[in-house]
């Protein structure tokens, strides 16, 4: 049965793992987070959230990895962890803002989630991109399912 | 509701085993898994790459480790069968560089 390869080149996916456009909304969330004002500052979360969700989904609609997109997999991933880092700072500047700052807890209820879906898609893409990952999950599966390996 | 059969690979349950220190971790996977088996929890984050094979990672927390370093379940999961596959602990990073995590992953995945 031919199968269809889909690229890592794929646009969702481009436009979220392009390191600059993620530095770049996270240099962009560090600005909002000293404004003493939450609604521009949700309304960026909620915006980075959606980028995260719709990179997830089209990661897993990729059927097929050649090795140069392993290799992106994993350049990518080592940014994301980056990414994690620095959201993780975000929320502990947050949390240092003055306890009468009424969004804080919110703000920061919402970097634990962005930081954990990031991490999560960040781990997806370091296993992902290791080719021995791929054949032991594949053995494993091939095994259970009593078909032989197709080498 | 969907309900299919939940299966354990051996290299699960020997990965299990090895994390049965970690009070509360067993009857917490077994909440997610039923969970995932009956569609009330959300599948977690598909891996891209295995061709048709549905297999996705999800994260498993306890009260101890909380969701963060907590350990990672990984499984298949079809119309008729979710089979869990591998489970590792996620090891606390604090302090570790970005790359040094990937080679982490692979050590306590592999």
């Amino acid at each position: 049965m031919p199968q269809v390869q889909t690229r890592v080149s794929n646009s969702n996916f481009e436009a979220f793992f392009n390191a600059r456009a993620i530095e770049k909304s996270l240099e962009e969330l560090q600005v909002h987070y000293s404004e003493p004002d939450y609604s521009a500052m949700g309304k960026h979360l909620a915006t980075m959230e959606a980028m995260v969700e719709k990179a997830a989904t089209t990661l897993g609609q990729i059927e097929m990895l050649s090795d140069k997109d392993r290799e992106d997999l994993k350049d990518f991933s080592a940014k994301l962890f980056k990414v994690v880092e620095m959201v993780e700072r975000s929320i502990e500047s947050t949390k240092a803002l003055p306890k009468n700052v009424s969004w804080r807890e919110k703000a920061c209820t919402k970097l634990e989630h962005l930081a954990n879906r990031v991490e999560d898609i960040a781990e997806t893409c370091a296993l992902a991109a290791s080719k021995k990952f791929v054949r032991t999950i594949e053995v494993e599966i091939q095994s259970l399912m009593n078909v032989p390996a197709d080498d | 509701m969907c309900q299919r059969t939940i299966e354990r690979a051996q290299r699960f349950k020997r990965d299990l085993k090895k994390l049965r220190r970690h009070r509360g971790l067993s009857s917490k996977v077994q909440d997610i898994l039923s969970g995932l088996a009956t569609d009330i929890i959300p599948d977690g984050d598909q891996f891209p790459g295995l061709g048709e094979r549905p297999v996705f990672k999800i994260r498993c927390g306890t009260e101890n480790m909380g969701r963060r370093k907590g350990a990672r379940i990984i499984y298949y999961k079809d119309d008729l069968k979710l089979v869990a596959l591998c489970i590792y602990l996620k090891n606390d990073r604090d302090n570790v560089p970005g790359k040094e995590i990937m080679a982490v992953l692979e050590k306590y995945v592999l």
